[in-house]
């Protein structure tokens, strides 16, 4: 019994080990560069094979954008066909190679600005696991790939968004988060909830947004606090990081019932 | 004169003396660890009929349902095995993202389209299981055709603490089992084409 018990937890451990390794680890998933005109700038990644197996890997550029709702899901999309492209900016080196079981590769790139950049530009470069074999019968190839976004912005970047379209929806106040910028922006948006005397009843964090300039997307924030009758202000701040926010004072009123209206808003 | 200022200057270095010793230094000790990411998939057989898990592989780069079986009650083809892809995610600041797309292979009945081929007859089910006691609910992916994962229908969010993400990928058979086989999918008949129909599967792991 006790030796079958042994068998269990070992063969449990196993499995929960090897979903907790990876074949192919890339060290550095994100590369943010804030450049000049005319730049040149050198990098390098290290991808390592973590299994006893020896991998070919091949090297890739795509683009990628972020999709509605802007929760971090992305589409991928060949190489300079999506609007500001950085592909014709990055080289690398090599492009396909072998990693020896447990071993490591480094790929060498460098990044070259035009002599104007204007906005945001943005990329990734594709670590693929290359597939041997033919297919004899119904088959569904595997493949595997892990990616470095690039992100490369301009040094005079404009960080700029507005929370529009504050609305109550049930309990929860909506609003959408406009990037009136010209770079993707990646707000950190906590809200509280202060009765007239200053005191916070109510605070929180909404989930991460991924919203590529000119786009918008939905800011929720649950009032999910049973409000007695007064008067509130909500404010809501959304971190574009690098000392830029976006912060909404909107007022709200309780009635008896406990129904909230919303009575203004302002910067 | 001359003693008074002796002793203010003697004062004054004592004082600067003290005033030395009070001074600390800081050192800042600090470590980075990059935005890695990581990508491992798990592939398993599963028997159709009773549910019995296969041996499991890490580095597996097919999904081979082999040569199809005809079931003469319901007139369909179907397969012995639907196979499990559990999906590894390390992470160094952040765990990465998945995303699933899959592209048409070899298609007898529609060469060089997609129309009638294996993605039309073949279904992904995103689950969340729970590392610890297997567990598994339908994540709000659901069940689809695998033509219909394309661009980012097929992104995965990060699953909750202790948990992992699995796709389990089978022939259509029609299942009403919840969760049930997607209405616009089709069966192998005996209308199709013979021949080998393929796919590739392509599971993409990205940082947000």
């Amino acid at each position: 019994m006790i030796v079958r018990i042994i068998f269990v937890v070992l063969c449990a451990v196993g499995i929960l080990t090897a979903q907790a390794q990876a074949q192919v680890f890339l060290e550095q998933a994100k590369v943010s560069l804030d450049v000049s005109p005319g730049e040149h700038h050198d990098g390098f990644l290290l991808v390592h094979n973590t299994s006893s197996d020896p991998i070919n890997i091949r090297a890739y550029w795509e683009d990628f954008e972020y999709k509605p709702p802007y929760d971090g899901a992305k589409s991928f999309l060949p190489a300079g066909t999506a609007p500001g492209s950085a592909s014709q900016w990055v080289t690398f080196s090599p492009q396909t190679f072998l990693i020896p079981a447990f071993g490591q590769q480094k790929i060498d790139y460098t990044l070259t600005v035009p002599s104007q950049i204007q906005e945001g530009h943005y990329g990734v470069l594709f670590f693929e696991r290359s597939v041997a074999g033919k297919l004899n019968d119904e088959a569904v190839n595997l493949v595997t790939r892990i990616g470095c976004l690039f992100f490369i912005e301009p040094s005079n970047k404009l960080k700029k968004a507005d929370l529009q379209n504050i609305i109550l929806k049930g309990n929860d106040v909506t609003a959408r988060f406009v990037n009136q910028g010209n770079v993707i922006l990646i707000p950190r948006t906590t809200y509280y909830v202060m009765e007239d005397g200053g005191l916070v009843l109510l605070r929180g964090e909404t989930k991460k947004l991924y919203v590529p300039p000119g786009a918008s997307a939905r800011v929720k924030i649950p009032i999910s606090e049973q409000l007695k009758q007064g008067h509130y202000t909500l404010v809501i701040n959304s971190d574009l990081e690098e000392g830029d926010v976006v912060i909404k004072e909107i007022a709200l009123t309780v009635d008896a019932s406990g129904q909230i209206t919303i009575e203004n808003s302002q910067d | 004169m001359r003693k008074r200022l002796g002793f203010i200057l003697a004062g004054s270095l004592l004082l600067n003396q003290a005033a030395m010793a009070q001074t600390t230094d800081t050192l800042t000790v600090s470590a980075s660890i990059p935005d890695a990411s990581g990508l491992q998939l798990t592939v398993t057989p599963v028997n159709a009929s009773t549910n019995t898990a296969g041996t499991s592989s890490t580095t597996a780069t097919t999904i081979p349902f082999g040569t199809l079986t005809f079931n003469s009650t319901n007139n369909i083809y179907t397969a012995t095995d639907y196979y499990t892809v559990a999906i590894g995610t390390t992470g160094g600041a952040g765990t990465p993202t998945v995303t699933v797309t899959y592209a048409e292979g070899n298609n007898p009945n529609n060469p060089g389209t997609t129309t009638d081929g294996l993605g039309t007859k073949t279904t992904a089910t995103f689950l969340t299981v729970n590392s610890s006691t297997g567990a598994q609910t339908v994540s709000s992916l659901g069940k689809k055709r695998l033509i219909d994962l394309t661009g980012s229908t097929g992104a995965m969010g990060t699953p909750p603490s202790g948990s992992y993400e699995q796709v389990d990928v089978g022939v259509w058979t029609g299942s009403t089992t919840a969760p049930a086989d997607p209405s616009n999918g089709q069966p192998f008949s005996n209308t199709d084409v013979a021949g080998t129909y393929t796919g590739t599967l392509t599971f993409t792991a990205t940082s947000l």
